[in-house]
């Protein structure tokens, strides 16, 4: 007989995927899911956990992919599995494919909305937005991920669809992901989701956008470079704002002062990779024309420990689950700074799983944030 | 058929479609994503830039808003 329905989070440091699968299998316990998302190290087998998983659990579609680090609210680490269960007291109904894109971004996301599609009875912008949200683990080391989000608006224009870019240990050299029972590094594992009760997106940071704003007056966006800010040097002129000098500029600086869109009041963050020559590399696409503001930090921890109840706040009930999306610099910050333990003690207050990521995705591709589903 | 020839022009049909005050903030970010072009917030500097004029009504159509009208 299955226990009561209810969250259920997994975490296991052990590097063996056999003996990390069983471990997390055994900490789920006996329950029929309807979801089980999972976040692992990228040397992990993914396909192996993933596979054992849906023995174990035949009622559940599963999905992961490979992460930059993996926490949930029962622990946390660089090398384990992170792994999050949710039951027909979360979501009423699940639809997951995967969408391959070796044929190129657009075929690929074309062809897993017609397994959705398929899935769910009826084409996916016929579906009433209010009542589903999608969940994408993106392919997270070839820069794809603008196009991914604009083809994902295509096949479903007013369903957001939340996610993020699967990690590497941060060298953007091969991910990983999984779902259909396949696992593919090209690729994009896609659910779209109908929660039971409301549910809330979460996209926070903690900069606010200062006075100081600059114009992209010369991009490329297909490189993700920017070549001139107010008509002089990218380089150059970024360092002005942020007051430093071309020859000190260095990985501190970029960490603490991204440039941020803003979108009604909202920040949607771009953050500097590193200078190229005399071009900024950003780790999203920048439009010519666009006016971004510098954006001054804040206080990470107190951005964590409020984003549930702010996400969920509007909607009049308490937060009981989440997925969710960190960024590998927030993970960086807060290991400089020595603050690990409180960011993922004050995200710890209801079951969760996440990974840090190469990049978030909401509607489009951002940076620097927390983003995920907060299921009431 | 009516000639579109400002931003200002089709973002007033783009509220006509899209009345639902969610539908439009979703159409209108990842427009502002696509093209920096903020529906809402035209700047005077692009409201007769007629390549971004193309270029947003192009990403609208992609996005399954269907805008009457025709463009110079």
């Amino acid at each position: 007989m299955s226990a009561e329905p209810k969250p259920r989070s997994a975490y296991s440091a052990q590097s063996d995927s056999a003996q990390a699968a069983q471990e997390i299998v055994s900490q789920l316990g006996e329950h029929t899911p309807r979801l089980i998302v999972f976040f692992a190290t990228v040397e992990h087998d993914g396909a192996l956990i993933g596979q054992t998983l849906a023995q174990q659990f035949p009622t559940a579609q599963i999905a992961g992919c490979s992460s930059n680090g993996e926490f949930t609210d029962r622990d946390y680490g660089t090398g384990g599995v992170a792994v999050l269960s949710l039951g027909e007291d979360i979501l009423s109904e699940v639809a997951s494919a995967i969408a391959v894109l070796d044929d190129g971004v657009e075929h690929g996301i074309h062809a897993a909305a017609e397994v959705l599609s398929t899935q769910l009875g009826q084409p996916l912008a016929e579906l009433p937005a209010s009542r589903w949200v999608g969940l994408g683990l993106l392919e997270g080391a070839n820069g794809q991920e603008e196009r991914i989000n604009e083809s994902l608006g295509h096949i479903a224009p007013l369903i957001p669809f939340v996610g993020g870019s699967a990690g590497d240990r941060i060298r953007f050299h091969r991910t990983w992901v999984y779902a259909a029972g396949q696992l593919h590094h090209n690729a994009c594992a896609l659910m779209l989701l109908r929660p039971v009760r409301p549910f809330a997106i979460l996209k926070t940071c903690h900069f606010t956008a200062s006075p100081i704003e600059v114009e992209v007056t010369k991009a490329d966006p297909s490189k993700r470079l920017i070549h001139e800010l107010d008509g002089q040097k990218a380089v150059d002129r970024y360092c002005q704002i942020v007051g430093v000098s071309v020859s000190e500029l260095g990985f501190p600086h970029l960490l603490a002062n991204p440039l941020g869109l803003m979108i009604e009041g909202q920040p949607w963050l771009r953050s500097v990779v590193r200078p190229e020559g005399s071009s900024l590399f950003f780790a999203c696409a920048v439009l010519e024309g666009m006016r971004l503001h510098l954006m001054t930090a804040g206080d990470i921890v107190q951005n964590a420990a409020t984003a549930f109840t702010a996400a969920t706040e509007p909607l009049g009930v308490p937060p009981r689950a989440a997925i969710l999306f960190n960024c590998a610099y927030r993970m960086i910050e807060v290991q400089l700074k020595g603050l690990e333990a409180a960011y993922h003690s004050a995200l710890s207050s209801i079951p969760h799983a996440g990974l840090h990521s190469n990049g978030e995705s909401y509607l489009g591709h951002i940076n620097q944030t927390l983003t995920g589903i907060v299921f009431s | 058929m009516a000639q579109i020839l400002t931003l200002e022009a089709l973002a007033e049909a783009v509220r006509t479609k899209l009345a639902v005050p969610t539908e439009f903030m979703i159409i209108n970010t990842r427009v502002i994503l696509q093209t920096g072009v903020n529906l809402r917030r035209i700047r005077a500097d692009q409201n007769q830039d007629l390549a971004l004029l193309r270029k947003v009504h192009a990403a609208l159509h992609k996005l399954g808003v269907r805008i009457e009208g025709e463009l110079p």
